[in-house]
């Protein structure tokens, strides 16, 4: 027909597709993409591809999707700490669920209650397609450890927010930070002794099991930080009927990512037992930990509150929604 | 208009020194680091601001200086005219970059400054504005700095570079 | 979108700029504003996103604490430069060969190799040795083209002698390990230094008269360091380079902080050489006047890359050489001719920056090791760099010793540089056909 038109797509991200959602953005949403748009319309869709950071580096995709110099882009909100400083709300309750499946549940029943998070983004010039929840985060170290006490004076490595897991539990180790390509080099020489990382990473993909042997599946959760939003200019050049198939493959997307990541934490971890020694800590320690950690959320949403964002409420619907879908929290985190 | 180029000139050459100063002191910082591990947090977030901050300082004397790498290979055998006209085309998109530079950054700048935005989680905050300035004020000083060559080289052949001395630069 | 007619128009325009003598980073910045404008829609929105995405990588672009290694290594390497310890262990190495043939130009060797850490271009290393070796070995009664060529051909040898600057900008590039490339050169660069060496050998047993026909065996006075100088000199420079470079290679610092280590060791060596107040900030000012202009290439090198892969001409460039049925070594052969003919118009680093982005992912796909393609990209763009007939290095070298000696011919520098140039390609054939020359102690050591 005459109306049917050539839509480009320039797609990005930071991460390569070794990385799971970015792998996913490209075998799944992409090839998804086009054939439900080329079924259901007479329109093409061909991609322009920007993965590995070749358009936008991880720290600046975001912006990239606001400036129009990616039309599509997976990014993580850990680099927009100042930006979007309340989509991180998961991060704030440590020990949450490890089930990615049901983290970007939590997440996205938060964000319906929510819609200020939502709206945020079209403050910079784009909308959400849709939420990508990360493998569970657990402790990789050089050395054996069995108690909290354990890691006083170690040097352990972390990325943004969630080195306060660490700090803010007065655990006593010695932050060591750096981006994931310099941790097994840091391990090795003993600069660092061990990280707070996923199963995957510490494996298959990073192989940090080489220079730490050692695997602590303490359970600080899956937290739903990364999502892939479109630039508001690109959005509103599509054809009417284009738009609701790229939400309907975005959310599918959004469930596959999840359960990508599910089933990659078992495997990774059987991968990681195999290879080296996985320990379990007793439920004990992670309460522990957690009950260090307690006082933490309501210190943060207070931060957050003063700044007009409304963290109390957002945090209490997030442990509310935890255990509608079944999870019980080590402890019951109380934000007043 | 002299004066004018003798103030850029000096400006450039002041920025120039603060930058290099800047580097210098750079080097205590990270034996610093070194040797005190986990003592002294943050400082990738302070070094990767600084360099920001150091290129942008010295854009303005790397341009007026003429130590900006070019191939003047072929140029050099055209007629003079051609040479001067080709001079002034380069310069003028430089100053074309510059101003465009500007104008895309000025609301970022702003916005860094009233939103008090920062770079870095986590070992330490910092903030973004005195970077994202550096980056503004850098680029007018090299937009005047293309400027002030096109009028030299191509109004005034007989000008000496009195404030510049970018020459001892090469002299190991 | 993406079409052959943007493809062109980028490529001409980028070259347009380039050889009408416009700033590389102008031509990188404007072809690159070009290019967004011409894929974002064409119209007043596609212009903000250009202006917006220029003011973004300007912010960004550099921002990175790698970037740091740039100006600290610099630093390093002028408070080395400086303190005389260079010169020391030039005329040092002079005076010990006092028995040996051609000994002023395998120091010139030697001491280049030393030299060129001290700046990351090797024009800039070519003409300072110029100054520095040539006078004498034309005092020595040398060949003058020898002398010459040996300078040309020498310079380009630094380059791959870690630290150098190349290979930081080229890890920087390729998102490359910059400790591993810094390994990797070493085998290389001794192999390049050795047959360099033969190759002066043979000339001063085979053709005494391009060295002066032995009248050098009698080491002037003035030449002579005394043992302890020359001795603190090499000790010192030995230290510096091995604590930095150890110090990488076996993780105890990053390269950023191990530029800085090297900084502050290089001024403990200009002080204990006796730099003062004056001198040490001649060094800082500089290192102020040579980093700026490399940095802001970085900053347009990066937003240019990015543009690359945004309209898409990485890619169609990509399966350009993939789809096009040639062998891998001939699309290899095609990059050289390439680095060899950007060689006659500009300086190694610029050339880098234009043509890593491309080259590198495209080697990777044809199963050449990253690291080892590293090594052989830097000897083809040095080796560009004295290819005849418009090798650039040539006529670097031809213009610093105008003012000594203005009545030689650049082709007679030229003929006595290519020997230096068949070296280097036979090097970088022999990385080709067994990369782990250059992959061996990346392998073993990381
Ligand atoms: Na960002
Ligand atoms: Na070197």
């Amino acid at each position: 027909p005459a109306d049917a038109k050539n839509i480009t797509v320039r797609i990005a991200s930071g991460h390569p597709p070794t990385v799971v959602y970015a792998g996913l953005m490209k075998s799944y949403f992409q090839t998804e993409l086009k054939k439900a748009v080329e079924a259901k319309t007479s329109h093409k869709i061909k991609f322009i591809e920007g993965y590995s950071g070749s358009i936008v580096k991880v720290f600046d995709t975001f912006e990239g999707i606001q400036n129009g110099i990616v039309d599509v882009g997976g990014f993580c909100f850990c680099f927009e700490a100042s930006k979007l400083k309340m989509h991180a709300f998961q991060i704030m309750l440590p020990f949450g669920t490890m089930d990615p499946v049901k983290s970007v549940a939590i997440a996205a029943s938060i964000y319906k209650q929510f819609p200020s998070l939502e709206k945020r983004f079209q403050k910079f010039n784009q909308t959400m397609l849709a939420r990508i929840g990360d493998g569970g985060y657990n402790i990789g170290t050089n050395f054996p450890w069995k108690k909290v006490s354990d890691l006083k004076g170690r040097k352990i490595l972390g990325a943004g927010l969630n080195l306060n897991w660490m700090k803010e539990a007065g655990v006593g180790i010695i932050a060591v930070t750096d981006g994931l390509p310099g941790w097994y080099k840091k391990i090795q020489n003993g600069v660092a002794e061990g990280g707070i990382m996923f199963p995957s990473a510490w494996g298959p993909v990073f192989k940090l099991h080489e220079v730490g042997k050692y695997y602590t599946t303490i359970g600080f959760g899956s937290i739903t930080w990364h999502a892939l939003n479109v630039n508001n200019r690109f959005w509103n050049s599509l054809p009417s009927e284009v738009k609701p198939i790229f939400k309907e493959v975005a959310a599918r997307f959004e469930l596959k990512v999840g359960e990508f990541n599910k089933v990659g934490y078992k495997k990774d971890i059987d991968w990681l037992r195999k290879n080296i020694t996985v320990s379990d800590l007793p439920a004990s320690v992670r309460l522990d930990w957690a009950k260090k950690l307690a006082h933490w959320p309501q210190k943060y949403a207070n931060q957050l509150e003063k700044e007009g964002y409304p963290a109390k409420a957002i945090l209490n619907a997030t442990l509310d929604a935890a255990e509608k879908q079944g999870y019980k929290w080590p402890v019951r985190y109380v934000v007043k | 208009m002299n004066l004018i180029v003798t103030f850029s000139d000096k400006l450039s050459k002041l920025l120039m020194v603060l930058a290099a100063a800047w580097a210098f002191c750079l080097t205590f910082f990270i034996m610093l680091n070194i040797s005190f591990r986990g003592i002294f947090d943050g400082m990738a977030e302070i070094v990767t601001a600084s360099i920001v901050i150091i290129v942008f300082l010295q854009a303005g004397y790397a341009i007026r200086s003429r130590s900006m790498l070019r191939a003047d290979f072929l140029v050099s055998r055209f007629p003079d005219g051609l040479q001067k006209f080709f001079l002034a085309f380069g310069y003028i998109l430089g100053a074309i970059f510059f101003l465009m530079i500007i104008f895309g950054g000025w609301d970022e700048s702003v916005l860094s400054w009233v939103e008090n935005e920062f770079e870095g989680e986590g070992a330490l905050r910092v903030p973004a504005w005195p970077a994202r300035w550096a980056v503004m004020g850098g680029s007018a000083i090299a937009l005047l700095n293309y400027l002030v060559l096109a009028y030299i080289d191509v109004f005034m052949p007989d000008y000496v570079d009195a404030e510049l001395d970018a020459n001892t630069g090469s002299e190991h | 979108m993406f079409d052959v007619s943007t493809a062109i128009i980028l490529i001409v325009s980028l070259v347009g700029l380039v050889v009408i003598g416009v700033h590389i980073a102008i031509a990188l910045g404007m072809t690159s504003a070009l290019g967004i404008w011409l894929v974002t829609g064409q119209d007043w929105n596609a212009f903000n996103t250009v202006k917006v995405m220029l003011a973004a990588k300007a912010y960004e672009g550099i921002r990175d604490y790698v970037f740091a290694v740039i100006p600290l290594f610099m630093l390093m390497g002028e408070f080395i430069g400086k303190s005389g310890a260079i010169t020391d262990v030039y005329r040092g190495i002079n005076s010990m060969l006092s028995k040996l043939p051609g000994r002023l130009a395998i120091a010139t060797v030697f001491g280049n190799a030393l030299f060129s850490f001290v700046t990351g271009v090797s024009i800039a290393s070519a003409a300072a040795f110029s100054r520095i070796a040539y006078p004498e070995m034309k005092r020595h009664g040398y060949h003058k083209g020898f002398a010459l060529g040996t300078v040309a051909g020498s310079s380009c040898l630094g380059m791959l002698i870690p630290p150098s600057v190349l290979m930081i900008v080229w890890g920087i590039l390729t998102e490359n390990s910059i400790g591993k490339i810094f390994l990797a050169g070493v085998l290389p660069g001794l192999l390049l230094t050795t047959l360099f060496c033969t190759y002066v050998l043979g000339m001063a047993l085979f053709k005494p008269e391009a060295v002066g026909s032995g009248s050098e065996s009698n080491v002037e006075a003035e030449e002579i360091v005394p043992r302890k100088q020359f001795y603190t000199s090499l000790a010192g420079i030995v230290i510096v380079v091995v604590a930095v470079l150890g110090g990488i290679w076996f993780g105890l610092f990053s390269p950023t902080e191990g530029a800085g280590v090297g900084a502050l060791l290089g001024l403990v060596l200009g002080v204990i050489k006796g730099m003062r107040y004056k001198e040490i900030i001649d060094s800082i000012l500089s290192v102020g006047r040579t980093s700026g202009p490399i940095l802001l290439l970085l900053v347009t090198a990066a937003l240019y890359s990015n543009t690359l892969a945004m309209t898409g001409l990485a890619n169609a460039i990509e399966s350009l050489f993939l789809e096009s049925g040639m062998p891998s070594w001939a699309i290899i052969g095609v990059m050289v001719f390439i680095w060899f003919l950007l060689g006659m118009i500009i300086d190694s680093i610029s050339i880098m920056l234009l043509t890593a982005a491309i080259f590198a992912p495209i080697a990777v796909k044809l199963g050449y090791d990253p690291i080892a393609f590293a090594i052989i990209g830097i000897i083809a763009i040095e080796a560009g760099l004295l290819t005849p007939p418009f090798g650039l290095l040539v006529y670097t070298v031809k213009s610093a010793i105008t003012s000594i000696d203005p009545d030689v011919n650049v082709m007679t520098i030229f003929k006595s540089a290519t020997p230096y140039w068949i070296i280097m390609l036979i090097g970088m054939v022999l990385i080709i056909t067994f990369p782990e020359i250059a992959t061996y102690l990346p392998r073993v050591l990381f």
